[in-house]
């Protein structure tokens, strides 16, 4: 029994991707263009073609690329008559440099399938990790970045303390250097 | 696969012959799968469960090691330009204690030691109980750094609490002065050595190269940061079925479970976010989300696991 | 001392009575010359205590400490650690004994400052040893120096150690070098090398008019430098508990709450050492019943300091009950460590408060019995300071196998600061039985009171 189910899987896979194949043939390619309206708001329009003619009535979503997983900009938007979706770019987007990878992205689509491109704009803000927190002398940095008056307090206190030390045992030094003197 | 069938992308009407097909290729796919799996050899060993239990099994299942372990980052240098950070939504967790699990299997350490733990929180009879996901929160104002005497413990240029397990003395001045009890220290416990002597070389799931402490040192939670420079999230977070746990950087604004990806600031303005004993000046890198609009109900842990000695 | 430039040797030297500083004198010595038999037996007893100790260490070192040692995540540090609170308590009884007695000019303080020190430089070692058992990584012991971080109180807290044991050593050492040539001189009966010992150890010592001047003022300077010294280590000691955020330690009644702990830790003691050494080597004519009964004045004085500073630390934060100190407190007043607690406030802090008021109780078997208490009582105190409030961090304790829920030393644990103890009395003891432990000169001056003249005696 099992192994008649393995077969009628192994059909059925067989089946769907043909049809899938069949479905899909036509390919659309997207690109993205980027523009900035009254010299405030950023836009990101995503033009859809196949074949060259534009495409209508696609879904597409736009992301910016981020270490993890990508950050959605807004809702998906459907591509109008000229086949362009045109999304707001936010303008308080970090990155080291200002510059972001944007990810426009048709997720299954009936005729089209999945599928993506990637365009780079420098939209971002920039926002450089610049290591203050770590490199400051504080108490719980490392032993290199102990706070100035921890070292120097320590320093006093240590040399006054074992220079008295010191000290007494010289003079125990001198108590049998004042023997030899009277020998 | 549920989302796909959900999905009405295919509108297989169209395609008469695979009508609902999508449905019957679901089930029979994860059929085929396991039916894979379970090839048998015949051959059974022994193995050690998570949980610590010696279990048999067939030789199959035994995952073999991997060629060769990725090495482990330097565990004394940030990564560069990342400031991680992290958001806890108290409304989602269901006490699956999944992340726990995920954990103990990414970093080979066996209960009871638990890096992430789930707590039953409930700060007065009248209010209602909630599961609390609690792990190093990776102070800004560090108490467990300050006591360190040898700078085994240290703040990382990315917001880590990193521990170098090679410099560690074994003093436990840092398990005191963290006020949220999220170290734990090796004390050599005889199934856990065995464990990790055995399984050194095994490339487990959501593998983390950083290492578990060696015996006599103190261990915790690091947010996996060798996952984390290949863009990968922690072990916690993926192993969380219901998207409890968001990681992220700070710099780039943006947490994420995997699922969902929210601008950090954001989501912590929204939602109230807000850090754990505030008061006391630690200045932790972990958010909650307070655990309105639960997602489930909360339901009594009628099980204790961590029995075993 | 202004005059003592011009004092010229011959006539001030003989002032004293030569006659009464022999009788003194031998019997001071006398615990040198003869080992008794129960003498040897203590020793052995001592030494076997010690290498129990030792194996012990040895097991825990070797074999896995979650078998050997009952710490667990959530009770992390175990006796180990208050075993050298107690020791670095103890340790400061060579601060009140001797150099405050000193200073103040209570004069009864002459027979009693080297027996002080020697407790001191004991303790102050074997807490050192403690804290090493405690440790993790022993094997990794000289990271501290390696990469020590100033901004750690382990870190000062060794500093300090350190430096209060060599300045106790040097300070014992100092008023022994006349000592240690009256043994040169009386002993002959003894081993070859014990002889060359007093012999290098006395550095030459004649006992002229500038060596004692330069041996009082050396004596004097760290005399001064000793007492803000014992005062840092236990204020330090403290502070490992203090610079945490945990509930039961974040006070900063912490460090004098510690010192005035250790000084009535360290007046029962000396009741404790003054007993038995007066009976032992039969050294009532120094230790006399007058030291029991200041002594016993001083255990009231030091006991009601304590009970004031205990007041501060419990009673307030229990007045208020906030939500952290609440699960800590209600546990050793009324719950699981209640009969521990109130033992420990009545024979620490109680009785020492009230019954050596009354002069019956100054004598020296019921004072050292009370003394006993206190001595007892003062161990499980430091117990009680550091163990019990770990199983009440701020977020609560979940979830965890029943040896993580409440901590039982283990017999490892207890094996190792029983030898703990048996190493300090053996330092204690060995040390009693190759030097004078009660300071042939500093009593004979003693008799010289108010005379103000330096002594020459062989």
């Amino acid at each position: 029994m099992e192994k008649y189910k393995y077969f009628i899987t192994i059909c059925a896979l067989m089946l769907f991707s043909v049809t899938s194949l069949f479905a899909q043939d036509k390919q659309a390619k997207m690109a993205l263009t980027f523009a900035t309206l009254n010299d405030t708001i950023n836009v990101c329009n995503v033009s859809v073609t196949s074949d060259g003619k534009p495409l209508d009535g696609v879904s597409v979503g736009l992301f910016v690329k981020r270490l993890f997983t990508p950050l959605p900009i807004g809702k998906a938007v459907t591509t109008d008559t000229t086949g362009i979706a045109s999304f707001e770019v936010p303008n308080d987007i970090p990155s080291p440099d200002g510059n972001l990878t944007f990810i426009a992205k048709v997720e299954d689509d009936e005729n089209y399938g999945t599928f993506e491109s990637t365009g780079d704009a420098k939209l971002g803000i920039v926002v450089a990790s610049d290591n203050s927190h770590v490199d400051e002398r504080s108490i719980f940095a490392n032993r290199s970045k102990a706070p100035v008056y921890f070292i120097a307090a320590s320093l006093i206190i240590i040399s006054l303390v074992w220079g008295t030390l010191l000290w007494a045992v010289l003079q125990v030094f001198k108590i049998k250097g004042l023997r030899s003197k009277k020998k | 696969m549920e989302k796909e069938d959900k999905s009405d992308r295919r509108k297989f009407l169209k395609l008469g012959a695979l009508a609902g097909g999508a449905v019957l290729l679901g089930s029979a796919i994860s059929k085929a799968v396991s039916l894979e799996e379970t090839k048998e050899t015949g051959e059974k060993v022994k193995v050690l469960t998570t949980d610590g239990k010696v279990m048999e099994v067939d030789s199959s299942v035994v995952k073999h090691p991997a060629a060769k372990l990725p090495e482990q980052l330097p565990v004394r240098e940030g990564i560069p330009g990342k400031k991680f950070i992290r958001v806890i939504d108290l409304g989602k967790c269901a006490n699956a204690r999944k992340c726990i699990e995920g954990c103990q299997t990414a970093h080979k350490v066996l209960a009871p030691v638990e890096f992430i733990k789930v707590k039953k929180m409930q700060d007065s009879d009248l209010t209602a109980p909630y599961w609390f996901p609690q792990m190093c929160y990776h102070c800004d104002n560090p108490p467990c750094t300050k006591v360190c005497p040898v700078d085994a413990t240290f703040k990382r240029s990315d917001g880590i609490v990193g521990i170098d397990s090679d410099r560690c003395i074994g003093c436990k001045f840092c398990m005191a002065a963290c006020p949220y009890s999220a170290r734990t220290f090796n004390f050599g416990r005889p199934k856990q050595v065995q464990f990790t002597e055995e399984h050194k070389d095994e490339l487990t799931e959501n593998y983390c190269a950083t290492k578990y402490g060696t015996e006599g040192t103190v261990s915790k939670c690091d947010f996996c940061p060798d996952r984390a420079a290949q863009g990968l999230l922690p072990a916690c977070v993926v192993s969380c079925p219901n998207g409890v746990i968001y990681h992220g950087d700070e710099l780039e604004d943006v947490v994420s479970n995997g699922e969902d990806t929210f601008r950090l600031k954001k989501l912590l303005k929204d939602r109230a976010g807000y850090r754990q004993f505030e008061e006391l000046g630690t200045a932790p890198r972990v958010y909650y989300l307070p655990p309105v609009k639960r997602n489930f109900p909360f339901e009594e842990a009628t099980e204790a696991h961590n029995t075993e000695e | 001392m202004s005059e003592d430039n011009k004092i010229t040797d011959s006539t001030k030297y003989e002032t004293f009575t030569q006659e009464e500083y022999m009788v003194m004198k031998n019997d001071l010595l006398r615990p040198i010359e003869k080992w008794s038999l129960i003498g040897k037996a203590w020793i052995v007893f001592l030494i076997m205590v010690c290498f129990a100790g030792v194996y012990a260490y040895y097991v825990q070192e070797t074999k896995s400490k979650y078998v050997t040692v009952s710490l667990r995540d959530t009770t992390f540090w175990g006796v180990y650690i208050s075993n050298f609170v107690f020791f670095v308590a103890l340790s400061l009884v060579g601060v009140l004994m001797s150099a405050v007695l000193k200073l103040t000019h209570f004069e009864w303080y002459r027979p009693l400052s080297r027996i002080a020190e020697i407790i001191a430089v004991a303790a102050i070692m074997l807490a050192g040893v403690s804290i090493v058992a405690a440790m993790g990584r022993p094997d990794r012991l000289h990271y501290l120096v390696m990469y020590g971080r100033i901004q750690s109180p382990i870190v000062w807290d060794i500093i300090v150690i350190m430096t209060y044991l060599v300045t106790s050593c040097i300070l014992l050492f100092i008023p022994l070098i006349p000592s240690l040539s009256t043994c040169k001189n009386h002993l002959h009966n003894l081993p070859k090398w014990q002889l060359k010992m007093y012999e290098i150890f006395s550095f030459g010592w004649e006992g002229t008019a500038e060596q004692w001047k330069l041996l009082k003022k050396t004596v004097k300077v760290l005399t001064v430098l000793v007492i803000p010294l014992g005062i840092s280590i236990h204020t330090v000691t403290a502070w490992l508990f203090a610079t945490t955020l945990r509930a039961e330690w974040d006070s900063t009644n912490f460090g004098a709450y510690f010192v005035s702990g250790a000084f009535l830790l360290g007046v029962a003691a000396m009741i404790l050492a003054v007993f038995i050494f007066r009976k032992a080597y039969k050294l009532e004519k120094y230790l006399t019943e007058m030291h029991f009964d200041k002594l016993g004045q001083a255990l009231v004085l030091m006991a009601l300091a304590y009970a004031y500073f205990n007041v501060n630390e419990y009673l307030v934060p229990a007045y208020k009950m906030s939500g952290l100190h609440k699960h800590h407190l209600l546990a050793l007043f009324t719950g699981e460590e209640a009969s521990f607690y109130w033992s420990v406030v009545l024979f620490g802090i109680a009785i020492p408060c009230i019954l050596p008021i009354f002069r019956m109780f100054r004598k020296p078997l019921p004072l050292t019995l009370i003394a006993l208490g206190v001595f007892i009582a003062g161990w499980f105190k430091r117990y009680l300071i550091v163990i019990p409030g770990q199983s009440h961090p701020y977020l609560p304790i979940q979830d965890v196998p029943p040896s993580w829920t409440h901590y039982h030393p283990s017999t490892i644990e207890m094996t190792i600061v029983a030898a703990t103890f048996a190493a300090v009395l053996l330092i204690i003891t060995l040390f009693s039985r190759f030097f004078p432990i009660v300071s042939v000169w500093e009593v004979a001056e003693g008799k010289l009171e108010g005379k103000d003249e330096i002594i020459n005696y062989k």
